[in-house]
């Protein structure tokens, strides 16, 4: 599903080359709860966002399902994100003045999803995270724990392989924190990849599989 | 559609903003489309007052006027004369045709003085020809022309203002130190009724032979005639082109105007002045637009995050430039058309106020101004959208 082969991504700094990630080698198989660790600056989320599409390698190959990301276009990258990933993030990240409904709607949008088909689709997401009656309010009406679950219909909305979450209960309690894993669980459980990005060892033990991130170098940890 | 939608919503979070930068938009708009709505108002005025001639008149003026150039009345590089008036009276195809001379003198009357009374010497038809009827008296007689009687004929403004309250028949005006009597007084003409400035209610007419004595001489300034019913007034003109040019030797240094080339150039010189008041005023459409680019760099920026989030859930640097762009000419186009309602409520105080102007707001304007408001949405509205499209996902996403 995912292949990474000797990835870089590199910064001209003023003496040279500054990398953010070195020669990065990682395969995930679907489906499969993945996090990646590593301690803050260590260039988890570049790999993320390289992973996502939203950013892309200074050198190496990225294939997803097959097709070299790297060599993708705006467009198809935008595509690539829109459909087959989905992103939650840390900060949450949904627009303020838009409600939940328009939020999680957002995806379907882009990829240019018939208006009459949205609706159902979207009703249905927020049933799945259990916000159906709060579709008509605005996010600043919503708990912490309601927003992520918001971004986490938005980020299923489009029926993705992959869910990159970043940091996704760093802005939550312990107890809503485990709530969205467990939403997160039960994704992977309907076949879907999940890569998680943390620093906390207590919910990398959540994944199936750990990969360590020091200074841009990957190791494979094991259980 | 959706870009539509969510245009409007973020126009609508920032109503008082939002407002601010429309109002360059709105008096832009609405100056240039009251302008115009004026200077329609004046065209159909003078058009309604031409027509008020009758479509068979012709005109015959000395100097070449080039169609549809400025209307400049008597360049006299040539003289009309008598002779010219018996060549085209002698034309099959015209009815009635009269010399009109021009005093440049004012008229006085009863101790008082009227300084736009406009003095001129026709002759017994010619009331009829200028399509004119009288309010009281009688029009001058073949008699009186062919005599130089002194008599006069007011029209319903020097009557007024001459002899305020009382009749002005039978009273005595002074014109050149000689005295006139009146002998009629013309029906008032529709408030509307202005030829180029001469105004028909302003005119003191008295017999042409008489003017050609006070004058000293035979000059005619214009030569007015009147077409049989049944004949083509433009083929009309031709002959009167081709006889009058004998009596000239030959050169054609005069000009025959039928009432569709007096409407084609008074409509031109109205569109000059026109066109250039409103592009006066268009200047403001361009500080409007710069208002709107303003507020949309202000709106990119405070957005930043927003962008990143959307170009995250699968927007393409396209999907963001139209988005932005369709909010930059929606909030033009919402301008516009505030800005047309300003002239729609100005273009009808004004009506009700002032007796000259009857603005008219035709359907082009209406068009006019939603066009201008799409261009200055489009023109200024593209910067801030490219730059919005060329944000970086990751960084817009940090951004705080």
């Amino acid at each position: 599903m995912i292949e990474l082969k000797d990835v870089s991504k590199a910064y001209d700094s003023g003496n040279g080359k500054t990398y953010v990630l070195k020669n990065v080698n990682l395969s995930v198989e679907t489906p499969i709860i993945i996090a990646i660790m590593g301690p803050s600056g260590s260039g988890k989320t570049t790999l993320l966002n390289i992973i996502g599409g939203l950013d892309r390698p200074t050198s190496g190959s990225y294939l997803f399902a097959g097709e070299a990301v790297e060599k993708k276009r705006e467009r198809e990258l935008a595509k690539l994100r829109g459909g087959r990933i989905g992103f939650v993030f840390q900060m949450f990240n949904l627009i303020p003045r838009l409600t939940v409904f328009r939020n999680a709607e957002l995806p379907m949008v882009y990829a240019g999803v018939p208006a009459s088909e949205r609706y159902e689709r979207v009703m249905a997401a927020l049933r799945a995270v259990g916000l159906e009656e709060k579709a008509d309010r605005t996010p600043d009406k919503l708990s912490g724990g309601e927003v992520q679950r918001v971004a986490i219909a938005r980020a299923l909305i489009n029926d993705p392989d992959v869910i990159l979450a970043d940091e996704p209960t760093g802005n939550l309690d312990s107890k809503t924190g485990k709530d969205i894993l467990n939403v997160l669980a039960s994704l992977n459980r309907s076949g879907r990849t999940i890569i998680l990005v943390t620093h906390n060892a207590q919910i990398a033990a959540f994944a199936k599989r750990q990969v360590r991130i020091f200074d841009g170098v990957v190791q494979e940890a094991s259980r | 559609m959706a870009n539509l939608r969510m245009a409007f919503s973020s126009i609508a979070i920032n109503k008082g903003r939002s407002f601010l930068t429309m109002l360059g938009i709105i008096i832009g708009v609405g100056s240039v489309i009251l302008i115009l709505a004026i200077a329609e108002g004046a065209k159909r005025d003078v058009a309604k007052s031409i027509e008020g001639l009758g479509s068979n008149i012709v005109f015959v003026l000395p100097g070449k006027v080039q169609p549809g150039r400025f209307f400049s009345p008597g360049t006299l590089s040539s003289v009309l004369t008598a002779k010219d008036v018996s060549t085209i009276k002698g034309l099959a195809a015209v009815k009635d045709v009269s010399p009109l001379v021009i005093i440049s003198n004012v008229a006085a009357g009863d101790g008082r003085t009227d300084s736009t009374a406009l003095n001129i010497g026709v002759s017994d038809v010619t009331l009829g020809i200028l399509n004119l009827k009288m309010e009281r008296g009688r029009f001058l007689s073949k008699s009186e022309v062919d005599k130089s009687a002194p008599v006069a004929i007011v029209g319903a403004g020097p009557s007024s203002v001459l002899f305020p309250g009382g009749d002005a028949v039978g009273k005595t005006i002074i014109i050149k130190e000689k005295p006139f009597k009146v002998v009629g007084v013309l029906q008032k003409a529709p408030p509307t009724s202005s030829l180029g400035g001469a105004n028909f209610d302003t005119m003191v007419m008295i017999p042409f032979t008489t003017a050609n004595g006070l004058l000293g001489s035979t000059t005619i300034a214009r030569i007015a005639a009147t077409v049989r019913s049944g004949r083509n007034p433009e083929d009309v003109k031709e002959e009167i082109v081709k006889e009058v040019k004998k009596n000239h030797g030959g050169v054609e240094d005069f000009s025959v105007l039928t009432q569709r080339d007096i409407l084609n150039t008074a409509s031109r010189v109205i569109d000059a002045f026109t066109a250039m008041i409103a592009s006066i005023a268009a200047i403001s459409l361009v500080v409007g637009g710069i208002g709107i680019m303003n507020m949309m760099l202000v709106s990119v920026t405070e957005r930043t995050r927003e962008i990143g989030i959307r170009k995250a859930v699968g927007a393409t640097s396209g999907n963001i430039l139209f988005q932005f762009l369709s909010e930059a000419i929606a909030l033009s186009f919402i301008g516009a058309i505030i800005g047309l309602g300003v002239a729609f409520a100005g273009s009808r105080l004004i009506g009700r106020v002032s007796d000259n102007l009857h603005p008219y707001i035709s359907s082009q304007s209406i068009g006019l101004a939603l066009a201008m408001a799409f261009f200055v949405g489009v023109v200024f509205g593209i910067i801030p959208a490219i730059r919005a499209a060329r944000k970086n996902p990751i960084e817009a996403l940090r951004y705080e």
